[in-house]
């Protein structure tokens, strides 16, 4: 090649290699504020947003920190890997921009894990803090999302327990609630499906300090539209879970037929399915729920090796679950908010009866009779096959 | 005029150019959107009616044989009248470029790198696609013959890796929207991206052999209006309802991904596949601008032209739309039928004049 179009060239590679490779706006990891954690409360008017948020402290060393920045109160002897900025703005975008003025870095999102609301903030109404998060690129709309019956400022300040980061510890435990699957996780995005949906009730889990001032998660939040109206706890979110399918793993405990103690099973696996009906302006819903369990213990002395105590304790168990479901159900036509997404089901089965029927959707779910068929087949026994008893 | 251009581009080489051509921007904004749960339908008539436009002009270009859509033009219609309606055909080509530039930097400055500004994106763009214009038409092709199997491998593998994530009850209700509607937006479908294709009049001269044009345009389309297909199952099934909140559904239904250990942040492959895709899809319709206006003057050569064309679609790319709203609006309104003018109207009439005037004479030699 002529010397000149090799020159040409050469400086074309090397500029394109430069700002080709979003060296434009690059930035140094000191001067990002990783946040793991985000918090919203209202501020000091309703109209003004309080954000306190967890900044990871991503130092030379180790992601340690030494002393305690934030609460002294609580375990601060621990060191902390986190700091803590609380900033205020009129709106979530504004506080963001605002925790310049506390903080030396800026806030760095594609890492956060957990966003939560207060109660009052989110009886307010949380679609102000919600556009933020969808519209901008850095917020993952994988984080979960969790409400606080106090304020959202004091959970995100809650030191961790193994002295980790606490909102990776949170979303630790938010992943690990499979095992008994009584408290449902919903991510940011599963908010807004559900938001969407003119008739579906959004949902978020309910996390809070208990009594010895740790993180506890208790439940589930219910909201109407962007608002929040009310609180379930443990067993009717099981209940709720059982029938959106969301069940991974669990215990449910039945009591052994004549008296003989009680058993527990084990959830294998557990499927449910919505379907729905339109006659003539009235609707019928059906919700069949299939669950696998095996045999986990018993403390009487039942002889598991016969199949009618197998097929009545399944029929207990179904029973038992009957009645978490129906709580649950029983709650949200208390509240009017339909948790389960049986007016998306009737909009999927006939779209031109639902054109009607939607309108009219805060009239026709608390009157709403569902048909509930719960089937249990207990599949496994463990490794024995009798019971340990003298006999 | 095929001292312009000499090289020569098989059948099957063509299949995938256009594929390529017709990914181009719909990796990221697939077309039907307006549908939602319907979208895959609305592709579906979009692909069979810009099939039907594909029908009408191949059968152009197989009446003349070796002959570009402007040489045509010249033909059919006077000399004079011929280049006129030649020179709008190219400024719609033209035009079709600074929309793949202003997709381009739209794209990229809002997902990725906001703080750039957007006429560095559209540099590098054109610059790339210069380069490839610059070398001709072989070289164009044999670059999609290594991209197009890359993005296709892309959305293959990211297609399979939401699978676990698509909620099959996303899709339901069907036919939700009325029928009417459904036609307008299958409109839509078909003319961005499928009617595109009528600038691959351009092109088929450069076949081997000219007559299978026909068949393989409609074996590119239908192959694009696959791969389309399956971005688009992938954005219904996983993003459900929120699907019309988003500017860009491909994108988000990637960075939805939740495999065990291949964690995050996989969005990249979807800009990886609008990079490579756009480029391919800018360099057909610079290629066309530049041939197209080398014909129409009956220029020597092509050079002088390839940097200021690319100088003035940058500029129109930034002056065309004052915001991405403007640019959505377009594209669901007036698009519909200035495109329709150029894909249908502008073919057809020339094969109706054509057929009229009993053209080619066949008495006459090459």
């Amino acid at each position: 090649m002529k010397l000149q179009n090799r020159l040409t060239f050469s400086i074309l590679i090397i500029a394109m290699t430069l700002i080709g490779s979003g060296c434009w706006s690059y930035r140094e990891l000191e001067t990002l504020g990783i946040v793991s954690g985000a918090g919203f409360d209202l501020g000091k008017d309703p109209e003004q947003v309080l954000l306190t948020v967890q900044v990871i402290k991503a130092s030379k060393g180790k992601g340690g920190g030494n002393g305690s920045l934030g609460d002294g109160q609580g375990q601060g002897s621990r060191p902390q890997p986190v700091a803590i900025v609380e900033s205020n703005g009129a709106t979530a975008f504004e506080a963001v921009r605002n925790a310049v003025s506390k903080f030396s870095r800026r806030l760095y999102w594609p890492h956060n894990q957990i966003l939560i609301v207060g109660k009052e903030a989110a009886e307010n109404g949380v679609k102000n803090y919600l556009n933020f998060g969808i519209r901008q690129t850095e917020l993952r709309p994988t984080a979960w999302i969790m409400i606080s019956p106090g304020k959202a400022g004091d959970l995100i300040r809650a030191p961790g327990e193994m002295g980790q980061i606490p909102a990776m510890e949170i979303k630790d435990m938010l992943q690990a609630q499979s095992a008994t699957s009584e408290i449902g996780s919903f991510t940011f995005y599963d908010f807004i499906e559900r938001l969407m949906s003119k008739t579906t009730a959004p949902l978020a889990t309910q996390i809070r300090l208990n009594k010895e001032g740790e993180v506890e998660l208790a439940g589930t939040a219910i909201f109407k539209g962007e608002k929040l109206v009310g609180f379930i706890g443990k067993k009717e979110t099981r209940g709720l879970l059982w029938v959106i399918g969301k069940i991974k793993s669990g215990v449910v405990i039945v009591k052994a037929p004549a008296n003989k103690g009680k058993v527990s099973l084990g959830i294998i696996h557990a499927a449910g399915k919505i379907q729905a009906e339109t006659k003539n302006d009235s609707v019928k819903i059906t919700v069949k729920v299939n669950v696998q369990s095996g045999l986990g213990e018993q403390t009487g002395d039942l002889d598991t090796s016969k199949p009618e105590v197998i097929k009545s304790l399944a029929r207990r168990e179904a029973t038992v679950i009957r009645n978490e479901i129906n709580a649950a159900f029983k709650k949200a036509q208390e509240l009017n908010a339909d948790i389960f997404g049986f007016g998306e089901a009737v909009h999927r089965a006939d779209f031109k009866a639902w054109k009607k029927l939607e309108p009219r959707w805060d009239e026709i779910f608390p009157k709403l009779k569902v048909k509930l068929i719960v089937k249990t087949n207990i599949s496994l026994n463990g490794l024995i096959n009798k019971p340990i008893s003298q006999k | 005029m095929s001292y312009l251009e000499q090289g020569k581009i098989s059948g099957s080489q063509l299949v995938i150019l256009m594929v390529g051509f017709l990914l181009g921007s719909s990796v990221v904004i697939f077309p039907g959107q307006a549908a939602r749960q319907d979208a895959w339908i609305a592709i579906i008539i979009g692909a069979v009616e810009g099939g039907i436009f594909a029908l009408i002009f191949t059968t152009l270009a197989r009446r003349f044989p070796g002959k570009t859509m402007v040489e045509i033009l010249e033909t059919v219609f006077s000399p004079y009248l011929g280049k006129l309606i030649a020179v709008i055909f190219v400024w719609y080509a033209f035009h079709d470029g600074s929309f793949v530039i202003r997709n381009f930097t739209d794209f990229f400055t809002t997902t990725v790198m906001i703080e750039t500004p957007n006429i560095v994106f559209a540099v590098l763009l054109t610059i790339v696609a210069a380069l490839a214009v610059g070398n001709g038409l072989e070289v164009i092709t044999r670059c999609s013959l290594v991209l197009v199997p890359l993005t296709v491998l892309f959305l293959l593998v990211t297609f399979l890796a939401q699978l676990s994530q698509v909620e099959w009850t996303n899709f339901l209700p069907v036919f939700e929207i009325p029928v009417w509607q459904l036609l307008k937006i299958s409109h839509s479908a078909a003319v961005f991206p499928f009617g595109e294709t009528v600038f691959f009049l351009m092109v088929f001269p450069f076949l081997n052999r000219t007559k299978e044009c026909r068949r393989k345009t409609v074996i590119g389309v239908l192959l694009g209006a696959l791969l389309i297909n399956i971005i688009a199952w992938g954005g219904i099934g996983v993003l459900g309802p929120t699907r019309a909140l988003f500017t860009y559904p491909a994108y988000e239904v990637v960075k939805m991904f939740n495999l065990p250990f291949i964690n995050t942040r996989f969005e990249i492959i979807v800009v990886i596949n609008f990079l490579t895709m756009g480029f391919l899809k800018l360099a057909v319709l610079y290629y066309v601008t530049v041939l197209g206006l080398g014909q129409i003057f009956h220029l020597r050569s092509l050079r002088p032209l390839i940097i200021p064309i690319g100088i003035l679609m940058i500029i129109l790319s930034i002056i065309n739309f004052s915001g991405i709203t403007e640019n959505f609006e377009f594209n669901t309104t007036s698009n519909l039928i200035y495109s329709t003018f150029f894909q249908l109207v502008i073919p057809l009439i020339t094969l109706i004049v054509a057929m009229f005037r009993r053209l080619p004479r066949r008495e006459r030699g090459c």
